[in-house]
């Protein structure tokens, strides 16, 4: 029986719609740039 | 909210689509390809597994050699931004399109640091819509907890190669 569909890039998308009627879309890169910088400082 | 499990399997298969994208063999069938990705996918797992001294950096430099390289960022960028995509100009399509790899690469990395020995059992292939896709049905499993159902939508690329569109759905079963 199916219980529910899932999916990554389902997910990313809604995600960044909302973001994106929210704000700019260089808004939303620089959001990921932030994100990518933190993860890089975590692993050192 | 997804649940753990469902969020590695989540992601597993999107890692999976990106190696099917990239590197199956035309005289393969849909099946045969899922199997053998698949395979390769949770070797590289097991392998993370059992050197628990792999440090999380290695862990994405794994992923940068030989994950990455399956991947279409771009294709991936442009159905994630939608309409988003058509308005945006060449240099942000460049930028989003590096952050977004840098961030799935990042997303694995710490995914794939949690796997917990999940095999993969392949179903079978039925028809999907047109004469050009079709289903490949797998279960994921992982002993003591319920089985997941993963499915694969395959479509014939016109070079005779067998490629995976980006939204494939698994559901609890």
């Amino acid at each position: 029986m199916v219980a529910d569909g899932i999916s990554l890039l389902i997910n990313y998308r809604s995600e960044y719609a909302n973001a994106l009627s929210r704000g700019t879309l260089d808004e939303l890169i620089a959001r990921l740039q932030t994100k990518n910088t933190a993860f890089g400082r975590k692993q050192q | 909210m997804f649940s753990a499990d469902r969020r590695l399997v989540s992601l597993l298969m999107a890692v999976l689509l990106a190696w099917v994208n990239g590197a199956i063999a035309a005289s393969e069938s849909p099946q045969e390809m899922i199997r053998s990705v698949t395979g390769n996918v949770l070797d590289t797992l097991r392998e993370r597994n059992a050197d628990k001294a792999m440090s999380q950096q290695k862990l994405v430099a794994l992923i940068e050699q030989q994950v990455v390289p399956y991947f279409d960022f771009k294709l991936m960028s442009a159905q994630v931004l939608g309409r988003y995509w058509r308005g945006a100009s060449e240099s942000q399509r460049e930028q989003f399109t590096a952050a977004f790899r840098q961030l799935l690469t990042n997303t694995y990395a710490a995914v794939f640091g949690r796997y917990e020995g999940q095999t993969v059992e392949v179903l079978g292939t039925h028809p999907s819509g047109s004469s050009d896709r079709v289903l490949v049905s797998t279960l994921v499993k992982k002993p003591g907890k319920p089985e997941i159902k993963v499915d694969y939508r395959l479509y014939q690329t016109k070079g005779g190669g067998k490629s995976t569109t980006w939204w494939p759905t698994a559901s609890a079963c």
